[in-house]
């Protein structure tokens, strides 16, 4: 956007992120006119310019510091290391994956019973709970701390079921671009036969230093797997509440608002869709915010300010991102109509939109509010009238893998499979 | 600089030296991903060190993601430079990494009345980093980078302390640019109250 063009500029405050921009010497010409007209005229302006300037000097004068001794040699000891066999890789992986969608489940079932035990007018937090459980995850992903083998595992969403799918895909080393050979990942985690954790792993999560790089490496992965979240069945069972609990008193604390959630998922296929959803996204951001898309946790039900958060992980050569965005129904039912193209995928933006386990969440939590308490369906409809935020949780699957693991997934052409 | 292995440090943005490198690396060299990590490892810790705000994490952090990389680098196709790559990784790292220390949900930005917090200095401020040593000043500074809210932190470190450009930070961190602009503008206000709040 070319903001010198705009017919009357906004005012300068000391939170215009010209400022900034300014300093950096990234203006065009009638931009930073503009700017340097303001720091003139305002004192106040001049001091945050003044500061700003002394502290980029500053942080630039810091050095590196000293380089560690032996650092190279321990990098390349690591690396050095036995990779993990195929099976018990891909069963670290599904047993990852299996107990954050244990905890994330969990969550969800008690978020019921927490609404009922607080009776508070704003207890239902499907963000939160979203939240909690990727949380959850987290802290799951941290006790399993898988390594990774030589072979990597892509996971794929499973758009018909609540599963995933997972695939083998060749080492990188060897092969290229090879196309992988799909399976069920429930199937590939059947062959495994990992059992009880490895104490490297088990200190991680009692909180101590973490392990070496290599020491970790050097363990089994099929022994590093945390007795508690082996089966499905066995997963722990407190963590989910122990998270609900602190969000609830976070969330208490700071007031945060319900809103309505939907989820998506959102496929990705190289740079041109991610310049897309970069824009989409950003527009989401910037929805109603006059600081172009810094996100405040809500104060009340009326603001309508952006609040994103994301979680990266990676796995194999393929990504995963949840985005979460608080934001205006009217933002958010743009961004939909954008991302949900037709199934062939072959609009501009080549992205497409994919109901995720619970499509129209937002409907259906009317719908299962409603069997439960009238007066709940009311209050989101209501919610909705009065153009309160909802939140939508995005998942960004980003790799070319999983399209080639699941073919009856709509969108890739043969040419790209072949690709 | 020579380093222990006693291959000589080269620039970060050697470009074409990191391409081949890449290239054999790759192919199964292992002597040349030994120079990829001679060459880019002090930037890497530094810039761990500064996000997650300890030494000895930062090394983890750093063997952690050469590790990655070593792992991903079939996958690198050169469609950015070797050290951005790098960096992104060094930057899920250090985000897993505090995540793993602290909750997700941030309520920095706010006050305990609800309002939005806009950052301001306590006082005058001008000077604030003036006189200080380089050692007090690393000291205070990375004190007040630990304060700062993680997103806002790794665009201040990218931008003032690494000298990324803003397009190389919207690459790292996988962020529009204009999220760029604003968090540093932020970043850089919030580190300012910081200091002047020592």
């Amino acid at each position: 956007m070319n903001r010198s063009a705009q017919d009357s500029p906004a005012p300068v405050t000391p939170d215009d992120p010209r400022i900034s921009e300014w300093i950096d010497g990234r203006l065009d010409d009638r931009a930073a006119a503009e700017i340097e007209r303001a720091v003139r005229d305002s004192p106040t302006l001049a001091r945050v310019v003044d500061d700003l300037r002394a502290l980029k000097a500053a942080l630039g004068r810091i050095d590196d510091g000293p380089v560690p001794a032996g650092f190279v040699q321990g990098v390349m000891d690591a690396i050095a290391l036995p990779p993990a066999s195929d099976d018990a890789a891909v069963a670290l992986e599904w047993r990852r994956l299996e107990a954050e969608r244990i905890a994330e489940e969990r969550e969800e079932a008690h978020e019921d019973e927490v609404e009922a035990v607080t009776h508070r007018p704003h207890t239902r937090w499907p963000w939160l709970a979203l939240a909690g459980a990727l949380a959850a995850g987290v802290l799951v992903a941290v006790v399993l701390n898988p390594p990774r083998s030589g072979r990597e595992v892509a996971v794929a969403p499973n758009r018909e079921g609540d599963a995933l799918a997972i695939s083998r895909v060749p080492s990188p080393e060897r092969t290229g671009n090879s196309v992988p050979v799909a399976a069920d990942f429930k199937e590939q985690a059947a062959s495994a036969t990992p059992t009880g954790p490895a104490e490297p792993v088990a200190a991680a999560a009692a909180g101590d230093k973490a392990p070496a790089v290599a020491e970790a490496l050097a363990a089994k992965p099929a022994e590093d797997m945390p007795s508690e979240v082996a089966p499905p069945a066995a997963a722990a069972p407190s963590a989910p509440e122990a998270m609900a609990a602190g969000l609830r008193k976070m969330s208490a604390d700071a007031g945060l608002v319900e809103a309505a959630t939907e989820e998506i998922d959102v496929a990705v296929n190289g740079p041109e869709d991610r310049a897309v959803l970069d824009e989409l996204i950003a527009a989401l951001e910037n929805d109603a915010s006059a600081t172009e898309g810094e996100y405040e946790p809500l104060r009340d039900d009326e603001k309508r300010e952006a609040d994103v958060s994301a979680r990266d992980t990676e796995l194999g050569t393929m990504k995963m991102k949840w985005i979460s965005v608080l934001a205006s129904p009217e933002a958010i039912d743009a961004f939909l109509a954008a991302v949900e193209r037709p199934a062939d995928g072959r609009g501009p933006a080549r992205l497409r939109g994919v109901p995720r386990t619970r499509p129209q969440l937002a409907d259906r939590q009317v719908e299962e509010a409603a069997a439960k308490a009238e007066a709940k369906p009311e209050r989101a409809r209501a919610a909705a009238r009065e153009g309160r935020p909802r939140r939508l949780v995005i998942r960004v699957v980003e790799g070319d893998e999983p399209k080639a693991a699941r073919p009856s997934d709509p969108g890739p052409s043969p040419g790209e499979l072949e690709e | 600089m020579v380093s222990d292995t006693g291959l000589r440090q080269a620039p970060p943005d050697d470009v074409v030296a990191d391409h081949a490198l890449v290239e054999r690396a790759a192919g199964g060299d292992r002597e040349a991903f030994a120079a990829l990590v001679e060459r880019h490892h002090g930037r890497i810790i530094a810039l761990l060190e500064r996000l997650c705000g300890c030494a000895d994490q930062a090394r983890d952090l750093a063997q952690e993601t050469f590790i990655s990389a070593f792992r991903h680098l079939g996958g690198f196709r050169h469609e950015s430079r070797f050290s951005t790559w790098l960096h992104s990784i060094a930057c899920n790292h250090a985000a897993a990494a505090a995540r793993r220390r602290r909750p997700t949900v941030s309520l920095d930005a706010t006050d305990p009345d609800g309002t939005t917090r806009i950052p301001e200095p306590a006082a005058r401020t001008a000077d604030v980093t003036v006189g200080l040593e380089q050692a007090e000043l690393r000291s205070r500074v990375n004190a007040a980078l630990a304060r700062l809210d993680e997103r806002y932190r790794q665009v201040v470190v990218l931008s003032d302390m690494h000298g990324s450009t803003y397009e190389e930070i919207a690459e790292t961190l996988a962020i529009p640019i204009g999220t760029v602009r604003s968090r540093l503008h932020r970043g850089r206000l919030e580190l300012r109250s910081l200091l002047a709040a020592e």
